[in-house]
């Protein structure tokens, strides 16, 4: 296992240093004179002989690079053009991102993983349609549309539940209330896929000889199912996750956006209508990073279930 | 104490019905070595999987499968899965798959001795390093906590013959145990049946299309034939004086080393194939392969027939070849 | 006595008519193809179907409700909705199908090199995908806006680069397998170039399984599209978009909440309709179904 740790790890390493090139370049290839994007569109000529001189515009790019990143390192992505501090905005709302991401996920997965089960184990019946097609919606319906209709339907007409807007954890009860709409709506996606996938993945392992070995040793129908073709199945399935993490990210700055909460995703939508190019600089840097991470983290979840893995 | 009167399995397909197995009878007495020798697709696998109801949901059973005097095919599902792994247990053709890859092999030997036996989990764990010695597999403590990949094929093999005796059963059921390894291994396992036979006094149900293999370990065979029994004896009996062309067939068909004198023989083949199993024909089976066949054996089906002390044949022309 | 005789059907005409059979007897499928030619002849039709130019304004009257004039009514600027959503059928059709095109034209040579050369190539390759991945389509389209402005080009790049790495892993597990079957060193044996299997043996083998995979990521491309035009990244006026529409539709979800649910539906139809029958496409296609 450790040398599969180690060479996932070098391999995200390499991508991260190669997107943090990409977007060095992508903010140099922004029309213009690079130090009115880096300082935050500010033309007089004082403040442009700062930036030029902090961001090394005049030495060859792999200098600037480097420096650039050293900068990051050390937390300072720049200032935007309310002249505060790209990496602490970022900071102060990655928490409220991060609440949104993983109880949407939380939701989907208790929602997702039991329904493809069913559906795989009463194969053609009633439950597996209605899984199904329950599934093909919630993969045909973009998550965004679906957030409208949810703030029309609870928020306007029904008044149970708050349009939009974020409550800190000062308040649980309030900030659930807010939440809950919004981790709902990013939910249905993810759901759908893990329905079809845990579906599909299910009826590969129970249609497996082991299984059969499974009841032939007189194991309770339960035990066959959860026990061992469950377990099969979910190792399947963590590498699916995986892929939706960037869709889950992009879902993110939708839903946010849709429902005005103030996080990381809704920074994004932000920073493209000022057009600050320190802060679209700084969020797609930390994306992109978030990205790589949280597939990392996957792959170890993944390599420590995959006994395949675990134990070579 | 193992009685199978008038099995019949039949498949609901999309090309139509399948009807793998046609008014089989067995019997099986303790401590016996029973061979259930045939082609591929005769019927044989299903016909034995049938005894616990292993059947996939397409298969309707009909007929009786008396075990100490119950009818396993109408015994509730619970009780039933008292018997599975307990009294009748399986070892299956292909060890690869056959265990499952997530749980190690020390928890997969386990599993039976918690269900069955009540063992607690340490019990179980010493109990199993017991049977992997007994099924003779080299560092048994460290086999406990390994995955079945780590494992070699005969390995494997043998850890699915220590589960399937862990609750000491009345009857074993091997279905073609060695067809998937490779030649040496092959013997090793043999071995190990027979030993199983003698030490625990375990019957065997042994399904094989090898006739090699039944010749060195069972008592009595049985052939199959597109679903049918064609012939049953004991296992001298048989190969000293074959009755069923088919079972003639066989035998010529077994490659013999050349013993020096004269012409080699040619391996004689059955020509023409295995017929369709969508129909249940009005004749015998083999009718259209057999050199014997004539108006008699197309039209009607024949019977099993003693026609020699304990030895038994579905032919109108029974006789050496 | 007579004779009849059956004309031996040559194999790709029975293979046809066995695919033609499988596939009317999924009327779910047969459904959705029906839907998706039907959006598909509306936005190739636009201009003739359309009541009205997507630019005409009526500024008397505004957030009108669903009436004969104007059948499903009109939004705050006065536009006509029915109209727009036939406008914006095009836009939204355009980016999905141009997307999809775009990535299987890169991914899927790149695709191949990487399973048929494997090796270096192969970890090379699989890094840049990886690179792109770490890029959320909506991530890709905010950083192409700041370098090169919104528009319907960016949004249709930033969707077919996100679509991309999905193309690369179907052409490459597809090369990977099929360069171990038999006729490859067979062909190597009789002198083929690397370029001859690759293009002459293994591609057209991989077409309905590439079918398949561009059915079902057009309905992603143009779900992506109403995402990046509903943030303002895609589709911008005069021209429209069903995004376009629903993110015009969000200041007024108390007025008229009917503005976000016409151009919602017709998404997810279209979607649904290309989900539904690439499903359908990529059951018959495959070898193990029965029906």
């Amino acid at each position: 296992m450790g040398g599969f740790l180690i060479r996932r790890t070098g391999a995200a390493l390499v991508v991260l240093v190669v997107s943090s090139v990409l977007v060095f370049l992508g903010v140099r290839a922004i029309p213009g004179d690079p130090a009115i994007a880096l300082g935050a569109e500010n033309r007089d000529p004082a403040v442009l002989a700062a930036v030029r001189h902090k961001y090394l515009l005049d030495r060859p790019l792999p200098v600037q690079y480097a420096h650039w990143i050293w900068l990051a390192l050390h937390g300072d992505l720049g200032t935007d053009q309310r002249d505060l501090p790209v990496a602490h905005t970022i900071v102060s709302r990655i928490p409220i991102s991060l609440e949104l991401a993983i109880l949407s996920m939380l939701i989907a997965t208790l929602v997702g993983i039991p329904a493809g089960v069913i559906a795989a184990v009463r194969r053609g019946k009633l439950q597996d349609h209605a899984v199904t097609g329950v599934a093909l919606l919630g993969l045909s319906v973009p998550h965004f549309w679906l957030g409208l209709l949810a703030i029309i339907w609870f928020a306007v007409d029904l008044h149970w539940l708050p349009a939009g807007g974020y409550v800190g954890w000062a308040h649980p009860l309030s900030n659930l209330e807010h939440m809950i709409m919004p981790a709902c709506v990013l939910a249905a996606g993810f759901a759908a896929v893990l329905m079809r996938q845990m579906r599909s993945s299910m009826l590969d392992s129970l249609g497996a000889d082991y299984i059969r070995t499974a009841r032939a040793k007189g194991l309770s129908e339960w035990s066959v199912i959860c026990r061992h073709a469950l377990r099969n199945s979910l190792i399947t399935v963590t590498t699916v996750m995986g892929l939706q993490l960037g869709l889950l990210i992009s879902g993110v700055v939708v839903t946010e956006t849709v429902f005005q909460i103030a996080g990381f995703g809704e920074l994004t939508f932000e920073s493209v209508n000022q057009r600050d190019y320190t802060l679209i600089q700084g969020v797609v840097l930390v994306a992109a990073t978030g990205y790589i991470v949280a597939n990392l983290l996957v792959d170890i979840a993944y390599s420590l279930l995959n006994p395949r893995i675990r134990a070579s | 104490m193992l009685e199978v009167s008038d099995l019949s399995v039949r498949f609901d397909t999309d090309d139509g019905p399948v009807h793998a197995v046609d008014r089989m009878s067995l019997t099986l007495a303790p401590g016996e070595v029973l061979g259930v020798v045939g082609e591929s697709g005769c019927g044989k696998s299903v016909t034995c999987m049938s005894f616990v109801r292993l059947l996939p949901e397409t298969a309707h059973v009909t007929g009786r499968v008396l075990f100490e005097g119950r009818d396993l095919l109408t015994l509730s599902a619970r009780e039933l899965r008292r018997i599975r792994g307990r009294e009748i247990s399986y070892v299956f053709q292909e060890p690869m798959s056959s265990l499952n890859p997530v749980f190690t092999v020390g928890r997969q030997v386990g599993e039976v001795l918690q269900r069955h036996l009540g063992l607690s989990r340490a019990a179980a764990r010493s109990r199993t390093i017991e049977l992997l010695r007994l099924v003779r597999i080299p560092a048994a403590e460290r086999r406990l906590d390994e995955y079945p990949h780590q494992l070699s094929g005969g390995m494997r093999q043998r850890v699915m013959i220590a589960i399937a005796i862990a609750c000491d059963p009345k009857v074993l059921v091997a279905d073609e145990p060695t067809t998937a390894l490779d030649v040496t291994i092959q013997a090793g396992i043999l071995d190990l049946m027979r030993d199983i036979r003698e030490r625990l006094g375990t019957a065997i149900v042994l399904i094989t299309h090898n006739l090699g293999v039944v010749a060195d370990v069972a008592d009595r065979v049985v052939v199959m034939y597109a679903g049918r029994k064609a012939e049953e004896a004991p296992v001298p009996e048989l190969f000293a004086h074959p009755q069923h062309p088919y079972t003639i067939g066989l035998l010529g068909a077994v490659p013999r080393p050349y013993e020096g004198e004269g012409t080699r023989e040619r391996l004689q083949e059955i020509p023409g194939r295995v017929p369709s199993l969508h129909e249940l024909p009005q004749a015998c089976a083999f009718a259209d392969r057999c050199p014997r066949a004539d108006e008699v054996t197309r039209s009607q089906i024949p019977q099993l027939r003693e026609v020699r002390p304990s030895h038994f044949v579905a032919c109108f022309h029974p006789g050496p070849g | 006595m007579n004779v009849i005789v059956v004309a031996e059907l040559d194999p790709r005409t029975r293979r046809r008519r066995l695919l033609r059979k499988r596939f009317l007897r999924r009327p779910v499928a047969v459904a959705g193809l029906v839907v998706v030619l039907f959006f598909v002849v509306v936005a190739i039709f636009a201009p003739w179907v359309a009541p009205h130019s997507s630019a005409f304004t009526d500024f008397n009257h505004t957030l009108a409700k669903p009436g004969s004039r104007y059948l499903l009514g009109t939004d705050e600027l006065g536009h006509d909705e029915l109209s727009r959503i036939i406008w914006g059928a095009r836009s939204s059709m355009l980016v999905g199908v141009l997307a999809t095109l775009l990535a299987m034209v890169i991914a899927v040579p790149i695709g191949m090199v990487a399973g048929y050369y494997r090796g270096w190539t192969d970890t090379v390759i699989a890094r840049a995908t990886d690179v792109l991945l770490s890029f959320p389509f909506v991530i890709l389209a905010v950083g192409l806006a700041a370098i090169l402005g919104p528009s319907l080009l960016n949004a249709t790049l930033a969707i077919g680069i996100g679509s991309i790495p999905g193309f690369i892993r179907i052409a490459r597990g597809e090369t990977l397998a099929r360069r171990e079957e038999d006729y490859v060193p067979a062909a190597i044996a009789n002198g083929a170039t690397d370029r001859t299997i690759i293009f002459r043996h293994i591609l057209p083998n991989m077409t309905s399984t590439l079918l398949v995979q561009a059915t079902l990521t057009i309905p992603q491309a143009i779900i992506g599209e109403a995402v990046l035009s509903f943030l303002g990244l895609g589709v911008q006026p005069p021209q429209t978009s069903w995004g376009v529409m629903l993110q015009d539709a969000q200041s007024y979800t108390s007025q008229a909440p009917r503005l976000a649910v016409f151009p919602g539906i017709a998404l997810v139809l279209v979607v649904l309709a290309f989900n539904v029958f690439g499903d359908g496409l990529r059951d018959i296609l495959d070898p193990r179904t029965t029906r």
